[in-house]
């Protein structure tokens, strides 16, 4: 299981900054448009947290009207370090169902699927990046309990 | 239906007895009388140091409802509609609803708006939600399992959409 | 045309901008502000820009091919609701000749691309054919502000003209037209036979 840190949200900008373009949609979040400074300012108001594990960042947002549900990203594909938090959210923030918004061919895909993720719908033209709009993948889990 | 902007007269739209977010937003009926009211913050104005607020864009109906555009993104040219309206007024739903998407398309010059609609909660009066929705050019995303918290369990949330072309 | 990256402006780039801020041609072509503001105004004015500014103005450092600083561009008057804005540029004095036009087509594309950016206003002082060549800006000059500015002493005509995505389209397909020809030019001095 990959050891996670919880970074800073200063910190957490800066990792997000340094790879602006494997960070694009990150907890709806775009380092390319958006500097240290704004995404600072996006994760405190979202509530939200950034975990470093083995070099991949992921995060966690909480869901304000339903406690027990978590909005996750990864910048990477691999399933390990999402199964990690995952975990982690089950464990220490009781959640028992998760949700992704994913950028169309996003890395993080393939490690929403291999967690046992599914596609719960597409919101059309969402992200406007690279001269057009684009659409973005809804995924969601759930755990008994 | 004309929306004006938002004064501080306006306060008590503000709560209610909707669903928290909810794109139409109308009285739930058997709410308990314990339940927390859904509310949603007065527009702030831009602190001393000169930082803006959230980016919200929230307008009335005087007397019967608020529309809100949430989180407006500039870049992606996107908001969450989020409409609230006291009792008494759903028959307003439907000339709202169109307002608030004239609205977010041309004084704003949005390209997509967004919302959450909760199924399992039907709407007063035996209203039809979806033909309103659809009608007013929006259609279901996606369903998120377990996205709110209601009465003590967890329930399903849809996204509904529309977009502007051209 | 050597190849320009933008990325946001950073307080480590504010001490390169302040002084850039106070070149003499800078400031003759674009505001001699500078030259009477401290240094610590100047930086917290900066600091200000990128850490609360960001619904009215942003600042870009353009980085040349080997990452290094060539200039900057930063975009005011922004109409979000309008998608239009100001775009202005400084670049560094030895960049200038270049890498002075791949740095002003790097932050227009820039901006239109990932800040969905339709319309972006120009504006050059009429003396000023740094970044804009002449016959260009004469062909330009839609709107001829006199009377605009005041800086180094004296006063300064202003040239503005805006730029639609129908204008860059426009300028795409001229640009892809005069590689065609040179292409057919080679191809045929290529074809005839070499003089002897």
């Amino acid at each position: 299981m990959a050891d996670l840190s919880l970074l800073g949200t200063a910190e957490a900008a800066a990792r997000l900054s340094a790879a602006p373009q494997t960070a694009r949609g990150f907890l709806g979040l775009d380092p390319v448009t958006q500097n240290a400074a704004l995404l600072a300012r996006e994760l405190t108001r979202t509530g939200a947290q950034v975990l470093s594990a083995d070099g991949v960042l992921l995060g966690y947002a909480p869901n304000s009207v339903q406690p027990r549900q978590g909005w996750v990203a990864t910048t990477s594909a691999d399933p390990a370090p999402l199964a990690a938090l995952l975990d982690f959210l089950r464990t220490y923030r009781r959640c028992t169902s998760y949700v992704a918004e994913v950028p169309e061919g996003a890395p993080a895909v393939a490690a929403l699927e291999a967690c046992g993720f599914t596609g719960a719908g597409r919101l059309p033209g969402h992200v406007f990046h690279s001269g057009g709009y684009h659409d973005v993948l809804v995924y969601s889990a759930t755990q008994e309990g | 239906m004309m929306l004006r902007g938002y004064r501080d007269s306006d306060l008590p739209l503000l709560s209610g007895d909707w669903l928290p977010g909810e794109l139409l937003g109308l009285p739930v009926p058997g709410r308990p009388p314990l339940a927390e009211p859904a509310r949603v913050p007065a527009p702030r104005d831009p602190a001393e140091d000169g930082a803006t607020g959230e980016d919200d864009e929230l307008c009335v109906v005087p007397g019967a409802g608020f529309v809100r555009l949430a989180a407006v993104d500039w870049v992606h040219r996107r908001a969450r509609l989020e409409i609230g309206l006291r009792p008494g007024a759903e028959g307003g739903a439907e000339p709202l609803l169109k307002a608030a998407l004239d609205h977010a398309f041309r004084a704003l010059n949005l390209r997509r708006v967004f919302g959450w609609v909760t199924p399992a909660v039907p709407l007063p009066s035996g209203l039809p939600r979806d033909a309103l929705l659809r009608d007013a050019g929006l259609a279901p995303e996606a369903d998120v399992p377990r996205a709110l918290w209601l009465d003590g369990r967890p329930v399903a949330r849809q996204i509904w959409g529309a977009t502007r072309h051209g | 045309m050597p190849f320009v990256t933008v990325r946001h402006f950073t307080e480590d780039d504010i001490p390169t901008r302040t002084a850039l801020l106070r070149e003499s041609r800078f400031q003759a072509n674009l505001t001699d502000f500078a030259v009477v503001s401290a240094d610590d105004a100047l930086t917290a004015n900066q600091r200000r820009t990128i850490e609360r500014e960001h619904a009215v103005k942003r600042m870009f450092t353009l980085c040349g091919s080997g990452g290094g600083t060539v200039g900057f561009a930063w975009i005011t008057s922004i109409d979000w609701p309008g998608q239009t804005c100001e775009l202005s540029f400084g670049v560094l004095p030895e960049c200038r000749g270049r890498y002075g036009a791949a740095a002003v087509a790097a932050a227009h594309a820039h901006i239109r691309a990932e800040l969905n950016m339709r319309v972006v206003v120009n504006q050059v002082l009429e003396h000023n054919t740094m970044l804009v060549p002449a016959e260009l800006l004469s062909e330009q000059r839609r709107v001829r502000c006199a009377y605009d500015s005041y800086t180094v002493g004296e006063w300064r005509t202003a040239c503005y003209w805006t730029e639609s995505e129908q204008d860059v389209a426009r300028q795409r397909e001229q640009a892809a037209q005069r590689r065609r020809a040179i292409a057919d030019r080679i191809r045929t001095a290529s074809a005839s036979p070499l003089p002897s």
